[in-house]
C-alpha cells in the first residue's frame, strides 16, 4: 500500500454532503394523504343541492302566489365512515339556508327554509348561531314548518390492503310534507376521495 | 468550483487514512448525542398517570409545553397524550380539540412512506410519531368514547369504524397463538429475509372497536349493523358473548367504558436498542368486572381488551423489517467502507468508501428503535350496559384478579330519552392514596347543583366557597349566590362580585371548552392546588378523585380573598 495523500475531489465532498443531506433530510413531516371530506366538499354539495332543488319539476311548477312552503332543516345525520362534527353539520345546513339560490326561491316559489324551532334554541344556547344570520336575518323560528328537510351522510370505503383507500361519500337530501308525510323531493350527491399510502405509516 | 479551487478552500488536504477516523469520531460524537436525544416515554406524565392524577398529568403536559407545529414529528403524540388525559379526567368536551386533531393525522395515510430506506440510517425516534396499530386503534377507540361522551353517536360510530383496519398476519406459533414479534423477528434473521415479506392481510381481531361500533349503531338504531358487529366481536374474541348478551338484551341507558391498569411499557433491546418489545407493567388475567348499583350486584362481565396481549403480537406491530435490518446494515457498511478506503490504491474506491464508513457509522451509531409510546393507555377495558333512571345512583366497580382495583361513582344518572344514552368514560387505578376516594361512596366536596327527588344534594360545608374555608366548588351563579346568601353569608353582593373575587385569585371560571381562547384547556382544579374551578363530568374518574376526597384547606393567593377568609374566620360574614 502507497502512503501517497489524495485530496478529496469536489464531486465526492459533494456526493458526501448530499448524502448527509438525504440522511438528515428525513426529519419532519410529511403530509400523508386523507380521505376525510373538506369545507370545499361541504361547499359544493350545499350549492349542487341548491341548484338541484332549484331546478326540481316540484319547485319550477310554483309562483310566488302558490301556497307558502315553509321548510325546517334538520342538522344533518352522520352516517359515513368519516368524523363530521357538529360545527361542520351545521355549517352545512347554513350553507344550503343561506345560499343564494335558496333565496331566491323565497321570493319566486315561495318558500321559506328555516332551522328547525327545537334545534335552534340549543344552538342559540351553546352559541354555534345568533339571534339573526350574518345578514341580519332572522331564522325564520316564528313561522310554522309545512315541510322538513333531512340530509343523511353515507359512505362506502374500499381499502386496498394498507396502501389505497377510497371513500365514496353520498349525501342524501330530502323533503317531506309534515301533515301528510309524503316525500316530495330527495335527491343524491356524491363525492369520491381516493388516498394512497400504508395507511398505518 | 475546479480541483484547484478546493484545494484552495483546504489549505491542509487530508489523506482518506486520516479522514476516516476523524470522521468516525465526528459522527460518533453527532450521532451517538443523537441516539441518546430527548425523545424519551415521559416519566413524569406515566407516573400520574399511573396515580390516577390526571389533573396533575394534564398540567404537567401544559407545564412542559405541547407541540403546537404540525410538521414536527412529536405532534400527533402530544395531541394524543393532552386529549386523552383530558378524557380520563372526565373532561370530553376539552378533549374534542386535541383529539380531534389526533383524528385528522391518523386519518393521514402514508405519512412515514418513501422514507423506509432512510429510516434505516437514521433514528426511528426521529420519524413523524404515528404509534403502533394497536396503538392507533386504542386511539380511534379513545375518540369514539369521546364522542360518545358527547352525545355524538354518529361520530362515535365513525371512529370506532375506523379502528378496524386490515392487519398484516404472520402466522401464528407452535401454540396456536398469533405469533410474537420477536418470533417473526428471530424467523426473518435466520432466514435474512425481510420481516414484511411473508404476510397475509387479514381482517381485524380488535373487539373492543366492534363493540364500540355496535353499540353506537344499536343507539342510531341501525339494528343489523349493530348485530353485525356484535356478531363478529364474538367471533374475533369468543370471551366477549356475555358482553354482547348484555347489550343485545337493550333497556340500557347508561354506557359503562372501564379501563383498568397500566399500559405494557416499550423496551428497547439488542446490541444497540434496535429491536423493541412490550413488557407487561400490570398483569393479564381473566378477572371480570363486577357492577353494583345501590350495593345491589347488576353485572358480572368480562373484558374486552388486554393490550398486553395486543402489543406482544406481530399483526399488531410495525417495521420490524428495519429494526433488524439497520443494525447488520450499519455493520455492513461499517467494515466494508472502512476495508475498502484503507486497502484501494484507487482514490474513486478510497472516496467510495469512505462515504460507506460515514453510512454505516451514522446507522450503527442510530440503530435504535423508537422509544415513544402513548403512555396513557390502560392494560385492559371492559364495557357494561346499566339502566339506571332519572334518580342518582351509586354504582360500585370491583376488578379482583392479581391486582384488586375498585371504585364508587357517587351519584350516577342515566341518559335521558332525547339525548340517547349516556356514555361514561372510566379509569380504575390503585396507589397510595387512592381508596380514600375511589371508595369513599360520597361527595366531600359540592361540585355543581345536583337536583335528586326535586331536592338539592348537599354536602355539609357547601354554603361557603372552598377558597373561604368552605366545602362549594361549584361555577358561580346566581342560585349558588342565593345559597350562600341563605346561609348569611355574601349578603348585598352581586353575581359580578362574586365572579371577580375568583378574577383576584385568578381562578378561571369560565366552562366554555375553547382552551381558555389561548390554545389551552384548562388546568388542574383548585382543589389539587390548580387554578380552574371547571369540573369534570360526573361519573368520571376525575369526578370521583376530586369531589369524593379529602384536599388540603385552600391557601389564598389575593389578599381580597385572604382579608375575606380572615373576617369570616373571625365569625363575620
Amino acid at each position: 500500500m502507497r502512503g501517497r495523500c489524495v485530496n478529496m475531489p469536489v464531486r465526492s465532498v459533494l456526493g458526501l454532503v448530499v448524502l448527509c443531506a438525504l440522511v438528515l433530510g428525513s426529519v419532519g413531516c410529511r403530509g400523508g394523504q386523507s380521505t376525510r371530506l373538506t369545507a370545499a366538499d361541504l361547499t359544493d354539495v350545499s350549492a349542487e343541492m341548491a341548484a338541484a332543488l332549484s331546478a326540481a319539476p316540484q319547485v319550477r311548477g310554483r309562483t310566488p302566489g302558490s301556497p307558502a312552503w315553509v321548510v325546517a332543516i334538520d342538522r344533518v345525520e352522520n352516517l359515513s365512515s368519516d368524523i363530521i362534527s357538529r360545527s361542520e353539520q351545521w355549517y352545512l345546513v347554513e350553507k344550503v339556508r343561506g345560499g343564494l339560490p335558496l333565496a331566491e326561491l323565497g321570493r319566486s316559489r315561495n318558500i321559506l327554509f328555516v332551522i328547525a324551532a327545537e334545534q335552534l334554541e340549543g344552538l342559540r344556547a351553546s352559541g354555534v348561531l345568533g339571534e339573526t344570520d350574518a345578514g341580519g336575518v332572522r331564522f325564520g323560528e316564528d313561522r310554522r314548518p309545512t315541510h322538513r328537510m333531512s340530509g343523511v351522510f353515507r359512505s362506502l370505503t374500499r381499502s386496498a390492503p394498507g396502501v389505497a383507500r377510497t371513500d365514496a361519500y353520498s349525501v342524501t337530501f330530502t323533503i317531506t310534507e309534515i301533515d301528510s308525510g309524503e316525500m316530495v323531493w330527495s335527491d343524491d350527491f356524491l363525492i369520491k376521495r381516493a388516498a394512497s399510502g400504508r395507511s398505518w405509516n | 468550483m475546479s480541483r484547484l479551487g478546493f484545494r484552495m478552500l483546504m489549505p491542509c488536504a487530508l489523506s482518506v487514512r486520516v479522514l476516516v477516523p476523524v470522521v468516525v469520531l465526528a459522527a460518533a460524537a453527532t450521532f451517538g448525542g443523537c441516539s441518546a436525544g430527548g425523545k424519551r416515554v415521559d416519566g413524569t406524565l406515566r407516573t400520574l398517570v399511573d396515580a390516577g392524577e390526571f389533573g396533575l398529568a394534564r398540567e404537567h403536559l401544559l407545564e412542559r409545553g405541547v407541540e403546537r407545529r404540525l410538521g414536527q414529528a412529536e405532534y400527533l403524540l402530544d395531541r394524543a397524550r393532552v386529549g386523552t388525559v383530558l378524557l380520563l379526567d372526565g373532561m370530553p368536551e376539552y378533549a374534542d380539540e386535541p383529539l380531534s386533531q389526533t383524528y385528522e393525522i391518523l386519518r393521514r395515510q402514508g405519512i412515514n412512506d418513501g422514507r423506509r430506506g432512510r429510516e434505516v440510517l437514521i433514528n426511528e425516534d426521529l420519524r413523524y410519531w404515528k404509534g403502533e396499530p394497536f396503538e392507533q386503534a386504542m386511539l380511534y377507540a379513545q375518540i369514539a368514547a369521546q364522542k360518545a361522551s358527547l352525545g355524538e353517536w354518529d361520530n362515535a360510530r365513525a371512529a370506532a369504524g375506523n379502528s378496524l383496519f386490515l392487519l398484516h398476519d404472520f402466522g401464528v406459533a407452535a401454540g396456536g397463538e398469533p405469533k410474537t414479534v420477536e418470533e417473526v423477528a428471530a424467523e426473518r434473521a435466520a432466514d435474512d429475509e425481510p420481516v414484511d415479506n411473508g404476510y397475509v392481510t387479514v381482517r381485524t381481531d380488535f373487539a373492543l372497536g366492534y363493540l364500540l361500533t355496535g353499540i353506537a349503531n344499536d343507539v342510531l338504531l341501525r339494528g343489523a349493523e349493530a348485530r353485525d358487529n356484535y356478531q363478529t366481536a364474538v367471533e374475533v374474541r369468543p370471551e366477549v358473548a356475555p358482553v354482547v348478551e348484555a347489550f343485545g338484551a337493550g333497556g340500557w341507558d347508561t354506557v359503562l367504558y372501564v379501563e383498568v391498569g397500566r399500559a405494557p411499557a416499550r423496551v428497547l433491546y439488542g446490541d444497540s436498542g434496535e429491536l423493541v418489545r412490550y413488557e407487561a407493567r400490570w398483569p393479564s388475567d381473566n378477572a371480570p368486572l363486577g357492577v353494583w348499583v345501590d350495593g345491589v350486584p347488576e353485572a358480572t362481565l368480562p373484558h374486552v381488551l388486554d393490550l398486553n396481549e395486543l402489543s406482544a403480537q406481530a399483526r399488531w406491530n410495525n417495521l420490524e423489517n428495519v429494526r433488524v435490518a439497520k443494525a447488520a446494515l450499519g455493520d455492513a457498511l461499517l467494515v466494508g467502507g472502512a476495508a475498502v478506503a484503507l486497502s484501494s490504491d484507487d482514490e474513486g474506491a478510497q472516496i467510495a468508501g469512505l462515504g460507506a464508513v460515514l453510512v454505516g457509522l451514522i446507522s450503527k451509531l442510530g440503530a435504535h428503535g423508537d422509544p415513544r409510546q402513548l403512555e396513557t393507555l390502560p392494560q385492559r377495558a371492559y364495557l357494561v350496559p346499566l339502566r339506571l333512571g332519572d334518580d342518582l345512583r351509586a354504582v360500585r366497580l370491583r376488578v379482583e384478579g392479581r391486582r384488586p382495583v375498585e371504585m364508587v361513582i357517587p351519584g350516577l344518572r342515566g341518559g335521558g330519552e332525547s339525548d340517547g344514552p349516556r356514555f361514561v368514560a372510566v379509569r380504575l387505578v390503585e396507589g397510595r392514596g387512592v381508596d380514600p376516594w375511589a371508595k369513599h361512596g360520597g361527595l366531600r366536596y359540592a361540585p355543581t347543583l345536583y337536583e335528586d327527588g326535586g331536592g338539592l344534594v348537599r354536602v355539609p360545608g357547601d354554603d361557603l366557597p372552598y377558597i373561604l374555608g368552605g366545602r362549594c366548588v361549584r361555577l358561580p351563579s346566581w342560585d349558588v349566590l342565593r345559597l350562600y346568601q341563605q346561609a348569611g353569608h355574601f349578603a348585598g353582593w352581586t353575581l359580578s362580585d362574586l365572579e371577580s373575587l375568583y378574577a383576584e385569585e385568578g381562578i378561571g371560571i369560565d366552562p366554555s371548552p375553547e382552551w381558555d381562547g389561548s390554545g389551552r384547556p384548562p388546568g388542574a382544579h383548585v382543589l389539587e392546588g390548580g387554578s380552574t374551578l371547571v369540573p369534570p363530568d360526573p361519573g368520571t374518574t376525575g369526578f370521583v378523585r376530586l369531589f369524593a376526597g379529602e384536599h388540603p384547606p385552600y391557601r389564598p393567593r389575593s389578599a381580597a380573598v385572604r382579608a375575606l377568609a380572615a373576617e369570616l374566620n373571625r365569625g363575620g360574614r
